[in-house]
């Protein structure tokens, strides 16, 4: 049986998938297709050989057969699984196309920027701490861009595309549903034919009356109990993986939802803080980084103020107390603010290497200015409401 | 029926350097063709010779009658449809390979020598690997596509002539050795007869789908000359489409490097 390309195409298909989805993939490739190859095989091997009709007529165990088992069980299972993933199938071509399209068109501008301005992305990204090698690594530079492409186009191929939310990213989320009711039509169609094709049960014994036998022939089955319960397992693995699909479709439905009302959610927060909104994006990473570090420095060596300030909280006296705590809050933030201030201070002389863009630096230093006014703001906010 | 894997891999290469609805026509025919030979065709035919049964104890009668009624067996006959279906596509891919390895030549060549000595530009493939199917490459392709249709006709023509497209269960035979006339019945004649009936509209399908893509080819080769028509700004907007522009960009950002790095 020659199910290795299948398997291949559903092991690639699982990249492209939500978590359900990559459910449904199991439960088929185990359930489904396993159980069809291995069963099948040798349940079904001997279904005409030992069909054997009380009649010594030439020909008549052959029609008697035929009209048995019009389209045998086994073939039935083949054609469901094969036509129930052509929409997944069908699904993962485009995507691909897609896909390989999207990056085609991001990637000449990425090219250009990394050319342009190396130096200054691999400042930020690294801590000001590692930014003294900058002027050894640069003739490096402009080399490893170009070892980068070939990597680049390998990884891309690679890259996984899975779950809800980067399949939503990739514009790919109309069509996932789509192929998902196909195949969900497709799974009741198969349903509905098994039903009416086979029924529940096996019966052991055929009445045939069909030429040329002669009047009324009795047919007998082999192993009909086997076949019977083959036949319930996979009505079950068929209904399973139908849920699933439905499953699979509710779940983007409630991720969807859930997603607008996080939105609606992030913008009402964000409404009231405009200035933060502004400053944030121009900020390179590797401020945060170092600010971060600061901040647990200063935490660290404050542990003990902390401590003793949270000790006061233990017991609940009068509002006093309360004041109290917030004050310590208020020092607290203003002693984050002292540090940060010492650290920038400090920090100039270390990235002050020429090639540190100096523009990267003044809209550093105009980050700084804004996040400490944020946090004094924070801190009376907090005494306000005290 | 499992010795797919050589002529899968073959296909598999081209698949990179077709059009999409050529992708999508090779995905029928490995899913619904190879496949379903593969795995289901096979159980259904295996049994054919032995299965069949004839009403005289003539020795000899049933070979001659099995041999009279099915000259060539269907799975024999759908393994040659594929193989003769595919052939065009194969000699196209010759092709393809043959120009990537002349254009990684120019390449190199370009490499070493100075700008001036360089005569030949890469035509068809660009830095990436990615090859545009046009000039002689597109008419190689379109040569294989009709040709593809050619077999695919002769080849359902030829299917309906030998044995129509439903099996009967009974098959009447008078030849020699057997006594005067006999009836013979063979095996599992209604499940043959839907696989017929699915490697039939199989068949249809990729037919339709070659002649929408000579249609798409010729269509979209139209909608291209047209727009070489059109004045420069438009071209100049996009300047991957000529060789020469790409030689330039390739100088321009090699200055933006040196720029930065100074």
């Amino acid at each position: 049986m020659s199910w290795s390309f299948l398997t291949r195409l559903l092991d690639e298909i699982s990249n492209h998938s939500t978590f359900v989805g990559k459910i449904w993939l199991t439960v088929l490739i185990i359930f489904r297709i396993v159980l069809t190859a291995v069963g099948g095989e040798t349940i079904y091997y001997d279904e005409q050989s030992k069909f054997i009709c009380n009649t010594q007529q030439p020909g008549c165990e052959n029609v008697c057969y035929d009209a048995f088992a019009p389209l045998s069980h086994v073939r039935f299972w083949i054609f469901q699984v094969i036509l129930i993933t052509t929409p997944t199938i069908m699904y993962l071509g485009f995507a691909m196309h897609k896909i390989a399209r999207m990056e085609d068109g991001e990637y000449r501008p990425v090219r250009n920027q990394k050319k342009r301005m190396p130096i200054v992305s691999r400042g930020a990204v690294r801590d000001y701490e590692e930014a003294e090698d900058n002027g050894e690594e640069d003739p490096m530079i402009a080399e490893e861009i170009e070892q980068d492409k070939p990597d680049k186009a390998e990884k891309s191929s690679e890259k996984k595309h899975d779950g809800r939310r980067r399949i939503l990213r990739d514009g790919l989320m109309k069509v996932y549903v789509c192929q998902l009711l196909w195949r969900s039509a497709f799974e009741v169609a198969f349903l509905f034919g098994q039903y009416i094709l086979y029924g529940f049960e096996v019966i052991p014994s055929y009445i045939c009356t069909r030429s040329p036998c002669p009047h009324t022939v009795d047919c007998f089955v082999s192993r009909p109990t086997e076949k019977t319960i083959f036949l319930l397992v996979m009505y079950v693995v068929s209904f399973l993986c139908l849920l699933l699909t439905i499953f699979e479709i509710i779940h983007l439905g409630v991720g969807g939802i859930r997603d607008t009302f996080r939105r609606r959610a992030t913008l009402a927060s964000r409404a009231p803080r405009p200035s933060s909104s502004r400053a944030m994006p121009t900020a390179p990473p590797g401020y945060h980084a170092t600010m971060k570090k600061e901040k647990l420095k200063g935490e660290l060596r404050d542990s003990p103020m902390g401590d003793s300030g949270r000790e006061s909280f233990g017991d609940e006296g009068p509002s006093s107390r309360e004041l109290e705590r917030l004050r310590r809050h208020l020092k607290l933030a203003q002693q984050h603010l002292d540090l940060a201030y010492q650290a920038e201070e400090g920090s100039p002389s270390r990235s002050s290497s020429p090639e540190v863009n100096t523009a990267a630096q003044t809209a550093a230093e105009q980050n700084r200015l804004n996040f400490a006014q944020e946090k004094q703001g924070e801190a009376s906010e907090k005494g306000i409401h005290a | 029926m499992g010795e797919w894997g050589f002529l899968s891999s073959l296909l598999d290469k081209v698949q990179s350097h077709s059009s999409v609805i050529g992708k999508v026509w090779l995905s029928v025919l490995f899913i619904f063709r190879i496949m379903v030979l593969g795995a289901g065709a096979d159980k259904v035919w295996g049994d054919e010779q032995s299965s069949m049964i004839c009403n005289t104890k003539q020795p000899g009668c049933k070979n001659v009658c099995y041999d009279h009624a099915f000259p060539i067996s269907h799975i024999r006959f759908w393994v040659l449809q594929i193989i003769f279906v595919s052939t065009p596509t194969l000699i196209y891919l010759g092709h393809v390979l043959h120009v990537i390895h002349k254009e990684n030549k120019i390449r190199e060549h370009m490499q070493t020598h100075s700008r001036s000595e360089v005569v030949k530009v890469p035509k068809y493939s660009n830095e990436k690997g990615q090859v545009k199917i046009k000039g002689d490459l597109l008419g190689t392709y379109m040569t294989s596509i009709f040709f593809r249709i050619l077999l695919e006709v002769a080849f359902i023509v030829g299917q309906y002539y030998l044995y129509g497209f439903v099996m009967d269960p009974r098959i009447v035979c008078s030849r020699a050795p057997c006594p005067f006339t006999v009836e013979c019945y063979m095996s599992r004649p209604t499940e043959k007869t839907i696989f017929i009936i699915f490697m039939l509209a199989v068949s249809c399908v990729s037919l339709l789908l070659n002649v929408a893509e000579i249609f798409y080819l010729v269509c979209s080769r139209s909608a291209r000359r047209k727009f070489k028509r059109l004045p420069s700004p438009t071209s100049a907007i996009q300047p991957r489409f000529s060789g020469d522009s790409l030689v330039k960009n390739e100088k321009l950002s090699l200055h933006d490097a040196s720029h930065s790095t100074a």
